[in-house]
């Protein structure tokens, strides 16, 4: 590989914007540069890398400054708000249903769409805020909530014969596929916005299943009753906390901002895409 | 306020228009090699000048590489730039950080 390849190859440590802009011209002076200049071999190398980490850091940080960077940083904002939000709803509902327990609801179960319907309303929802128009924000719950319910009805049934893979890998592309028929025709490359968020969606998934295996809890969510398809809501949501003091509260607000920030990390440069638009 | 790389490089264009790796030789020369901007820094101070007005763009004649010059306004960033350093350094002066010189 000749070095102005290498300086090519260098140059994607840069933003696109400014790659685009200005990364001939940069490629055209390191070839003057390089021909021309004084530094050779170590010395010429360690300035031009230097000097590249160091403008790509001050470039970095212009565009998270900039308009795209703040809606950025608030979609990674609202992502971590879902969860954490899905967290506090799930431990008040488990908390709800103990506390006001009552023989009426003796054998009473809920089945796992509720808990799916929890995750798509509370993430939906705060995601949904970024969106400028009333009906796109309450379509954008609207299909978050519905996926998310069927996504892990069908993913509990899934995991008992493929383990937690299968089960992300459902919810995934459950969520995935509502999506994508509710962006086609509101974004550009619908598809490929899509399978970002299945790829998002399956790995927050798994990852929270694994974490939940070895919470503190110690209770599997994709523990399967009875042989059965159904979960109970203890189940479910205990799994995902059911604080005993505050250690373990800060514990599961904590790893669920991770799946959250997670979440919206995988998914930022799709939404921030379709958000400029809505903007 | 001009951060330095973006003060020699508005400097460095007062005297003519040019494209990058002239600015880069301009500015070694005209700080007896004190200041060396790299592709980064240089294309990252340009960036800026030409966001704010200061530069512009245009094309040479003798080669199809892009070069820049400095606009009205640039000159006047420029000048009030040099006011503000001058004034700076009598002020050090005064306080004996530097020594008198004529």
């Amino acid at each position: 590989m000749n070095v102005h390849r290498l300086y090519r190859l260098l140059l994607l440590v840069y933003p696109k914007s400014f790659r685009q802009r200005y990364g001939d011209a940069m490629a055209d002076t390191f070839v003057d540069l390089h021909q021309h200049g004084r530094r050779t071999g170590l010395r010429f190398w360690s300035f031009v890398v230097s000097d590249t980490f160091r403008a790509a850091t001050v470039q970095h940080f212009e565009v998270w400054a900039s308009a795209e960077g703040r809606i950025a940083t608030r979609w990674l904002l609202a992502c971590v708000a879902g969860t954490v939000l899905c967290n506090a709803a799930g431990g008040t509902l488990l908390w709800a249903f103990r506390y006001l327990y009552h023989p009426f609801l003796e054998g009473m179960a809920f089945v796992p769409s509720v808990y799916g319907a929890l995750v798509g309303a509370t993430l939906g929802g705060t995601q949904s805020l970024m969106f400028a128009r009333l009906s796109e924000r309450t379509i954008w719950i609207v299909v978050s909530a519905l996926s998310a319910a069927v996504g892990w009805e069908f993913a509990t049934k899934v995991a008992a014969l493929t383990g937690p893979l299968g089960y992300g890998v459902v919810i995934g592309a459950t969520v995935a596929s509502a999506q994508w028929l509710a962006l086609r025709g509101r974004m550009q490359r619908p598809s490929a916005a899509a399978l970002i968020s299945a790829v998002a969606v399956s790995t927050v998934a798994v990852a929270g299943s694994v974490a939940v295996t070895r919470s503190l809890a110690g209770l599997n969510a994709l523990g399967v009753r009875d042989g059965g398809a159904l979960i109970t809501v203890e189940t479910v949501l205990g799994g995902f906390y059911t604080p005993m003091d505050w250690r373990q509260c800060l514990v599961g607000i904590g790893s669920t901002a991770i799946a959250g920030l997670l979440l919206g990390a995988i998914t930022v440069r799709p939404a921030s895409s379709l958000l400029a638009r809505s903007h | 306020m001009l951060s330095r790389a973006e003060f020699h490089v508005l400097l460095s264009l007062l005297e003519s228009d040019r494209h990058g790796y002239g600015i880069m030789q301009d500015v070694e020369a005209l700080t007896g090699g004190e200041v060396r901007l790299g592709p980064g820094t240089l294309y990252t101070a340009i960036g800026r000048l030409v966001r704010s007005g200061l530069i512009e763009e245009c094309t040479s004649d003798m080669e199809r590489r892009r070069c820049y010059r400095a606009t009205r306004k640039g000159k006047a960033a420029a000048r009030e730039e040099a006011k503000r350093m001058a004034s700076l350094v009598r002020t050090a002066r005064k306080r004996g950080l530097l020594a008198n010189e004529s």
